[in-house]
């Protein structure tokens, strides 16, 4: 199966009328997609509605070829996922909060918690309570709960919120590794086009709630385009030309 | 099945690791063996002989299941559901390889062993109580403490289950936990004033337990009674998950 993300015209509007319409798009296996846009363009509610903690008015979402709303458990199983910023049973220590996690996949090794928690750089305090952490140790947390299975499709929602350079570099080499290392598909959000830049091989530009843009990123710049930055302001632009003649 | 016995466990441990539930358990164990030791006291001090050692842990059940473990299973049931809403960690088990429904049940499951554990703990505190006051109590006396503290188990899970479908209407633990209280109040006031809507109420049947140390049994009124606790677990079981599985994150 090569697409292992199939969202298929999905709309979901909430009272405000502010949401997404009416998005398609594809993840092909061992794609890094960015899904990038301005805060409040609708990402992280596509995001949502991919994993089931929030529904769409319209349209359909599959994961390894699962649809997400009646084979919630099958289209999860490969799945790992960090939604906003994370939050941890603040009165666990970070190691607990790992541990709850695993028990949920019987296959996993014991070992696994002691190496995601060294992965992201955590082993040093993994007996303190998370509510003694710090905003981007927390977002460490969220990223070690995410690949604790092994997962070969990572959802990330703003993965570097709250992370400090040190950090944000960490992530993006643990992003690079794990789809070098083991061909981990990742589909991630974010505001910050250098981030992406660095990270992904294919992106979709969302504004206003619609997917404006999407392909390769090679495709999509060549020769026209000396930046994601530039190619991002270009489709903005125009889609707002397109709207206002609407 | 696997993911489901995990959130059990996943569940009841949340339940465990949280001091204040420790402080509950504490409590429950406590507050009869200190109030047979005072009681005891007070009746050879007075030379009263107002409860015996065999009536004691009766007497202990029916103030723990009127107030004392209503107000744990409120909070408990607030924490578990719009408590984990408003800290945001509801995401943490619903983005996992595990459905809705089962999370529903492993926590429902996790509040109900958190119960059992709180009634052992008050059936050996007050069987320790027992010992320090006067009269002898027999075997027979034991095994009447064991079906009654064995029977309060379903009210109070068919009351726990009211409060996880109330829990549903709200974004956090302390709305929650303050609705359920002052309903339950309301509720129990409101058997003064309306007899007979309270018992369609399952707040009127938590002293059920006392309906099986009679003798000999009312079976009659202890089945329709299982069938009313039933029949409002069922229902609210029912509704409950129904708004659980609609709640978006």
């Amino acid at each position: 199966m090569d697409q292992i993300v199939e969202v298929e015209a999905v709309t979901k509007l909430y009272r405000n009328r502010r949401g997404i319409r009416d998005v398609t798009l594809n993840v092909r296996r061992g794609d890094v997609y960015g899904l990038f846009g301005p805060n409040g363009a609708g990402k992280t509610t596509l995001m949502k509605i991919m994993v089931g903690v929030s529904r769409a008015d319209k349209g359909k979402v599959k994961l390894f070829g699962h649809d997400v709303a009646t084979r919630y458990e099958q289209a999860m199983g490969k799945v790992g996922v960090l939604i906003e910023t994370a939050e941890a049973y603040e009165y666990m220590s970070g190691r607990k909060n790992l541990e709850l996690a695993a028990r949920i996949y019987p296959e996993l090794p014991a070992k696994r918690v002691d190496e995601v928690l060294e992965l992201v750089g955590l082993s040093a305090v993994q007996h303190e309570r998370a509510g003694k952490y710090s905003l981007g140790m927390k977002q460490r947390l969220g990223l070690a709960s995410a690949i604790l299975s092994k997962p070969e499709l990572l959802i990330l929602d703003e993965p570097t919120n709250g992370l400090d350079i040190e950090g944000t570099v960490q992530i993006r080499e643990i992003v690079k590794l794990l789809a070098r290392e083991e061909r981990t598909t990742f589909l991630i959000s974010s505001h910050l086009i250098r981030e992406m830049e660095l990270m992904c091989n294919r992106i979709g530009i969302v504004h206003g709630g619609r997917l404006i843009r999407e392909g390769d990123c090679r495709e999509l710049l060549e020769g026209r385009f000396s930046s994601l930055e530039e190619l991002y302001m270009h489709e903005v632009e125009q889609d707002r030309r397109a709207m206002s003649h609407a | 099945m696997h993911s489901l016995y995990a959130n059990v466990r996943n569940e009841a441990l949340k339940i465990a690791l949280k001091k204040k539930n420790w402080f509950f358990l504490l409590m429950t164990f406590a507050i009869p063996i200190g109030a047979g030791v005072l009681l005891a006291n007070v009746q050879s001090g007075f030379g009263l002989g107002v409860m015996t050692s065999g009536e004691y842990p009766i007497a202990v059940l029916g103030l723990f299941t009127g107030i004392f473990l209503p107000l744990f299973v409120f909070m408990g049931a607030a924490d578990q559901f719009s408590g984990e809403q408003g800290d945001r960690t509801m995401k943490n088990v619903l983005t996992r390889p595990i459905s809705r429904f089962k999370v529903f049940v492993s926590k429902q499951a996790a509040l109900g062993v958190a119960i059992a554990v709180h009634l052992f703990a008050a059936l050996v505190g007050s069987s320790i109580a027992a010992v320090f006051l006067s009269g002898s109590f027999r075997l027979g006396d034991t095994l009447d403490w064991m079906i009654a503290y064995g029977a309060a188990f379903l009210p109070l899970l068919a009351l726990s289950i009211a409060a996880v479908f109330l829990a549903q209407f709200f974004a956090s633990g302390i709305g929650a936990l303050a609705v359920s209280v002052l309903l339950y109040v309301a509720l129990r006031a409101g058997a003064f004033f309306f007899p007979q809507l309270h018992s369609y109420s399952p707040t009127a049947y938590l002293n059920w337990h006392t309906l099986w140390l009679g003798n000999p049994l009312p079976a009659g009124q202890l089945w329709s009674v299982f069938m009313f606790l039933a029949a409002c677990c069922i229902l609210l079981f029912t509704a409950g998950f129904y708004f659980f599985d609609k709640k978006e994150l």
